[in-house]
């Protein structure tokens, strides 16, 4: 049982190994995904700060446009006086602007402006827009004009331009500010995306697409950031990255700057990396791995194991390796039987059961139908002491085989003719091939002149047959049509092969008692008992010991396994004697 | 006119707007100096003609000025003085849809009676201002930075003129206009607003 125990625990630890390996792929799936939302807050808290120190450079370099002496004087001549500035100092500013704008190299921006005091744009770099042009109503302009370096991203004239501005001041007192402004294009993404590995932007104007940066095999194609883009943008929390794709998650960012208001943002798209059976220990790292406690996680499964096999071995193994042995024995004739009490539970179960099979002589089932009859040699020899001799006095191994080939006969209502009597003779030619050679000297000899010398006046008085020839057994013809005389004619024939021998000294009481019922069964016994007593005393055969109630428990015995295989309800036992013994043969009678 | 000029807007203040603004480290910054652009003053009274000087725009970056004002029924032109687009919003106004309106281009807005209604644009988030619809609507002035304000043109007879600031009318004054020559006002007090 304990072993049992083993195999439920051996199929709970994998069921349980099993059931943590999903467990462990869908905690890692999660945990996967949350590393995937946390990595993308980190890249636009990195964006932001990218963004911020570009802001920073860009407000810097105007430093150098704002100090430019022709950039301070003329707007100092053009504040305070809208309108007053010369069309030519406004182009020789706007030259000066073009030539400062290109010394910036990478932060040359598309947008320049120099706007004086009241806001009025001065100069730029477009010479054919040179107008009347105000932006003074700008934020940006305005905060510029205070006196504040400020950043911005404006909208203008449908594209993004991020936007910086510094006062210009001469002569101790403001003059005007310097506007320049980069319009949002691929480079910036790109620029962004070299922070950020393996990541895809994409930068947006309400539903129009404004620059994009892919980050390579394993980021999301900026086609797919484009496509969710509607789905992105219309999350309900700006704060939470967004599913677009198998593995893939999207944050959105609005710009920082007044272009905010016009749904201007970038969106930061990346791919999760798959996550297999192996879930959470595809991360494992060296040092995990050792400083696990190896005594515990290989020292307690081995202990197990060696409880396991070792329950095994007790429970399971020792008993087949008893039982191989000994059957081993048994067929060798070394054992009567198998040593049930050497085992335990089910295993001696089956021992007991075989033991009372052998002592009841079953066989094979196919060839119950082709035997009347069951030699009690089989069932009564299990109770001998040894296996050569016993009460009844005849071997372990007494032949059975012609007996089984004894087929029921069913019992006559009217008592069958009686046939000539035979005197029984021991067949010369008989070969038992089927038995094994028993020695010679286990077998008193026995004279054949013994059975003439019966009194004939017992011949009638004939219950039960003891054969030991082949010839076949019939009742004297004065012999009176009894029972027991009934079955004897049942049985003729049966047994053409076995020599056959008829006691006729059973008492006339004894015969009358065998009325059906217990007392006529009893009789019988009682009968059955001394033919037998009498047919191994005329073989030879001492039967001191052998009672006759230890005799009639035999005769129980094989008399209950009878009527169990025959479905009969009475059996009538034959002495007769096969080589130099004495031997029983129980009949069904059928009804 | 006396009045409290206006202050910044709390579009031009949001820290959102940008990553940097920061002193120049050279001179101590202006303080903001305001204007009256947030103020429409407007007459009044028994005229059929179409309304004298209610002609608005965009200049500067932003609504000049950002209150506006037209007579019920009628439409109000706001034309883009800048160089840039604006899309111009108004909230609530049923039929109106914001459109792009490049340099030069005029939105005219058909004005039922009600209001006032929000003024925006789409693409630049400080834009703000407010129309009244005003059924004797007779002419619109903007105030200068100074606080003063000049009718031209305008036929003789009496008149209400009444300041409009946000939502809400913060003055309102009784004239009557001769005939033939002009008729200055006394200053304003207006009253304090409650929107802007």
């Amino acid at each position: 049982m304990l072993s049992r125990l083993w195999y439920l625990v051996l199929a709970l630890a994998v069921g349980a190994a099993l059931a943590g390996a999903f467990l462990n792929k869908s905690a890692a799936s999660r945990e996967a995904e949350f590393q995937l939302e946390d990595q993308l807050r980190r890249d636009r808290i990195e964006a932001e700060l990218w963004m911020r120190l570009d802001a920073r450079l860009r407000l810097d370099a105007l430093a150098t446009i704002a100090v430019d002496p022709e950039v301070r004087q003329t707007l100092r001549s053009a504040s305070g006086s809208v309108g007053t500035t010369s069309i030519g100092a406004r182009k020789r500013l706007s030259q000066t602007l073009n030539e400062l704008n290109a010394k910036l190299e990478e932060g040359k921006g598309e947008l320049l402006f120099a706007v004086d005091t009241e806001g009025e744009v001065v100069a730029t770099l477009d010479r054919a827009s040179l107008g009347s042009e105000r932006l003074d109503k700008m934020p940006l302009v305005r905060d510029a004009l205070r006196g504040f370096m400020r950043d911005d991203v404006w909208v203008y004239n449908g594209e993004v331009y991020r936007m910086a501005a510094r006062p210009v001041f001469d002569g101790g007192r403001y003059v005007g500010a310097i506007i320049h402004g980069m319009v949002v294009r691929d480079d910036l993404a790109s620029r962004l995306g070299a922070k950020l590995p393996n990541a895809s932007i994409v930068f947006f104007f309400r539903d129009r697409v404004i620059a994009t940066h892919t980050g390579g095999a394993t980021a999301p194609s900026s086609t797919a950031l484009k496509n969710s883009l509607s789905a992105i943008t219309s999350a309900q929390d700006a704060d939470q990255s967004v599913e677009i794709g198998e593995r893939t998650r999207a944050i959105l960012s609005p710009i920082r700057g007044g272009a905010a208001h016009a749904d201007v943002g970038y969106v930061i798209g990346r791919k999760g990396s798959p996550v297999g059976l192996g879930g959470l220990f595809a991360n494992t790292f060296q040092e995990d791995v050792a400083s696990l406690p190896w005594a515990i996680v290989v020292g307690i499964p081995l202990v197990l194991l060696l409880l396991g096999l070792f329950l095994l071995y007790m429970e399971h193994d020792k008993a087949v390796s008893i039982l191989r042995k000994s059957s081993a024995s048994l067929a060798k004739n070394e054992l009567s039987g198998l040593p049930a009490g050497e085992l335990r539970r089910h295993y001696r179960n089956i021992a007991e059961n075989l033991n009372t099979a052998l002592r009841a002589g079953v066989g094979f089932k196919e060839d119950a139908n082709q035997r009347a009859s069951v030699d009690l040699d089989q069932i009564l020899s299990a109770t001998r002491p040894s296996a050569d001799t016993g009460y009844f006095g005849f071997p372990a191994e007494a032949p059975t085989a012609k007996q089984a080939a004894v087929e029921p006969v069913p019992k006559p209502a009217t008592p069958p003719p009686e046939t000539p009597n035979k005197t029984p003779t021991a067949r010369p030619d008989q070969t038992p091939t089927a038995r094994p050679e028993r020695s010679p000297s286990s077998r008193p000899q026995r004279a054949p002149s013994s059975w003439p010398s019966r009194p004939p006046s017992a011949r009638h008085q004939v219950a039960a047959t003891v054969r030991h020839g082949y010839d076949q057994v019939t009742p004297l013809p004065d012999d009176p049509p009894t029972r027991p005389r009934a079955i004897v004619d049942e049985y003729d024939g049966f047994d053409d092969e076995e020599e056959s021998t008829q006691i006729k000294h059973v008492p006339q009481e004894l015969i009358e008692a065998s009325a059906p019922g217990v007392q006529g069964e009893e009789t019988h016994f009682r009968e059955v008992f001394e033919q037998f007593v009498a047919a191994q005393r005329e073989c030879g055969i001492s039967v001191s010991g052998l009672t006759f109630d230890k005799f009639v428990r035999k005769l129980h015995a094989a008399r209950d396994q009878v009527i169990k295989r025959h479905k009969t309800s009475e059996v009538r036992f034959t002495v007769y004697v096969k080589e130099g013994r004495a031997a029983l043969k129980a009949s069904p009678v059928k009804q | 006119m006396r009045a409290a000029k206006a202050t910044q807007t709390p579009s031009e203040t949001a820290e959102n707007d940008f990553y940097w603004k920061v002193w120049n480290g050279a001179l101590p910054e202006q303080p903001e100096t305001g204007d009256y652009n947030d103020s429409l003053a407007v007459l009044t009274g028994k005229f059929t003609g179409p309304p004298i000087g209610c002609d608005f725009g965009f200049s500067g970056g932003g609504l000049e000025p950002s209150t506006i004002a037209a007579r019920s029924g009628t439409t109000v032109s706001v034309e883009n003085r800048d160089g840039f687009t604006h899309e111009l919003t108004v909230e609530g106004l049923p039929g109106f849809t914001p459109l792009e309106s490049g340099p030069g281009k005029v939105r005219a807005i058909p004005v039922p009676a009600g209001g006032p209604w929000k003024l925006g644009d789409r693409i630049y988030g400080h834009v703000h201002g407010y129309l009244h619809s005003m059924r004797e609507l007779v002419a619109c002035a903007t105030v200068a930075a100074d606080g003063s304000f000049r009718f031209d043109d305008v036929p003789p007879g009496p008149y209400s003129l009444r300041i409009l600031r946000g939502t809400d009318q913060v003055a309102v004054h009784r004239v009557t206009v001769p005939s033939g020559k002009a008729l200055q006002v006394n200053p304003l007090t207006l009253k304090e607003s409650g929107k802007e």
